[in-house]
């Protein structure tokens, strides 16, 4: 068990840590994680089904996460706690032999997995993680990012989501939920680094019985709230009450289509849906979701959400960048009208052999990946030159056969402008197999150009299994 | 300073292209595919503004 007096009070700068050893995880279980070991073992496990056969611990870590969670709490209680962590690595190759005082450290050749911190709290051991997903769950999970860390000089990148457990003190599971959501905005889309204390004041309390620390819990109007100061304004979706035709997965899966991270609150808990899949096993109809649930660990597949633990899912909060204005079922609805008339105008009929695909992205991201997509070199012209909103949404028209045999199988889509007027809904740009058409932003004119031969169809605007 | 209808486009300066040219009318286009479409947008509106109301008891611990 950790002696929190000497948890980093030596000269020793690292340990590496052989996990091909038997009592390896045992070791580091015990050390870490003596009386709340649930998430540990779960984010331990993830590492080992990787692959790893090599743990780097950094010693005397000055986390921003755990030093911010320290100023504000854990340097007020009576017991004493250290105020750096511990930041354990992980590689998939075992380390070589030059770890000598004579040789500067290297590991960048050992296959970088990802890395766990390790808070001094034994109630509440498992800090920020970005770690891989899981083999199997690789092309399912949207919210992935990059970060790049350094050890001991050397720069190690890592590709995954982030995570974080609560402590429950300064963070319940809904601030933990927040704090996913604002560092996947942060390394994805640049909005500023928001620490624990940040996400804590960021709910208001005006209105609320009771005192923020140790925090008792927050409502949804808190948790929106919240979002909202943090500079991501969240939509917000009861389950009771839905419009016509939407359904829980397809109002989640637009928003995780684009990587946007949406939150999920059933029987009092809150926890972030990070990707999803469509089941093999019957239809296409059954989606497989996987979240981050920081009472559990990262990347949890939740086979059907009818009969989840957390069963009934009652709300959805989606924070967003602030000037996606248009939702994600909106901005369906016009384009699903638009594509009818397009595909009309074509010779076309827009009926049940589509289903419609919805991505909120960038239009740069969008631009930039129509080469890879196969555009016809003369309608790819024209869209990259057309001026777009810094925030679109891209509504696919996707043949179900074709999709359902993994083939690229988009035939038509609609580019909506994330920021258009609530009244007067028109796209950006549309295309069919036959054309495509720009439209001026400022005018109700536009540029067409027709298709040499009919396009085959394309890959997705952004790749997912969806 | 030459008043701006007066001036010139030297040889080194290109106008770059849109692709191809702008058309002199509004897209020709069936609207009946529209016809409903302000009544769901009504709808989504709607269901947007319940979560406003229920959302302000629901704790979530």
């Amino acid at each position: 068990m950790v002696d929190h007096k000497l948890w980093s009070l030596d000269d020793e700068p690292a340990q590496v840590i052989d996990l091909r050893e038997e009592g390896a995880l045992d070791y580091l279980l015990d050390y870490y994680a003596p009386t709340n070991p649930a998430v540990m073992i779960t984010v331990l496990g993830q590492a080992y089904r990787a692959g790893a056969q090599t743990a780097v611990v950094e010693f005397r870590y000055i986390d921003a996460d755990y030093r911010d969670e320290h100023s504000a709490f854990y340097s007020t209680t009576f017991r004493r706690y250290p105020s750096v962590a511990h930041r354990i690595h992980f590689f998939r190759e075992p380390a070589t032999d030059q770890l000598d005082d004579e040789t500067p450290l290297k590991f960048a050749t050992l296959g970088y997995l990802g890395y766990m911190v390790a808070r001094p709290v034994p109630g509440a051991p498992v800090g920020r993680v970005m770690m891989v997903p899981p083999d199997q769950h690789v092309a399912a999970v949207t919210c992935l990012s990059e970060e790049t860390v350094n050890l001991f000089g050397e720069e190690l990148t890592v590709r995954a989501t982030p995570f974080m457990a609560q402590d429950a003190q300064l963070l319940r599971c809904a601030h933990a939920a927040l704090w996913v959501v604002a560092r996947q905005h942060h390394h994805r889309w640049g909005t500023p680094k928001m620490l624990p204390r940040a996400i804590a004041d960021a709910v208001p309390m005006e209105a609320a019985a009771g005192r923020t620390l140790p925090s008792p819990g927050l409502t949804v109007t808190q948790m929106s709230a919240a979002a909202s100061r943090l500079g991501l304004p969240p939509l917000v979706y009861d389950m009771r009450v839905l419009p016509r035709g939407e359904s829980l997965q397809s109002i989640a899966c637009r928003y995780l289509n684009g990587g946007l991270p949406v939150i999920v609150a059933g029987q009092g808990h809150a926890w972030v849906l990070v990707g999803y899949k469509r089941s093999h096993e019957e239809d296409d109809s059954r989606i497989v979701f996987l979240r981050q649930d920081d009472e559990v660990g990262p990347y949890q597949e939740v086979p059907n959400f009818n009969f989840d633990t957390y069963s009934p899912w009652e709300f959805l909060i989606v924070p967003l960048p602030a000037k996606l204005y248009v939702p994600g079922e909106e901005a369906e609805a016009v384009a699903e009208r638009w594509l009818a008339a397009a595909f009309a105008r074509d010779g076309m009929i827009l009926d049940e052999r589509y289903a419609l695909r919805t991505t909120a992205m960038l239009s740069n991201d969008f631009k930039a990946g129509l080469e890879e997509r196969n555009f016809p070199v003369n309608q790819a012209a024209i869209l990259r030159r057309a001026s777009m909103s810094r925030w679109i949404w891209v509504v696919e028209a996707v043949d179900r056969d074709l999709r359902q045999q993994e083939l690229p199988a988009v035939v038509g889509e609609v580019i909506v402008d994330a920021t258009d007027h609530a009244r007067d809904r028109r796209p950006l740009a549309s295309r069919t197999p036959h054309s495509v058409t720009v439209f001026t932003p400022d005018t109700r004119r536009q540029r067409t150009a027709p298709s040499v031969t009919p396009t085959e169809p394309l890959p997705f605007a952004r790749e997912g299994l969806g | 300073m030459a008043k701006p209808e007066e001036r010139t486009t030297p040889t080194f300066v290109r106008d770059l292209g849109s692709g191809t040219e702008l058309s002199s009318e509004p897209l020709d286009l069936d609207t009946s595919t529209f016809r409903n479409l302000a009544e769901q947008v009504r709808e989504i509106e709607a269901a947007r503004a319940a979560a406003v109301v229920s959302g302000r008891d629901y704790v979530i611990r």
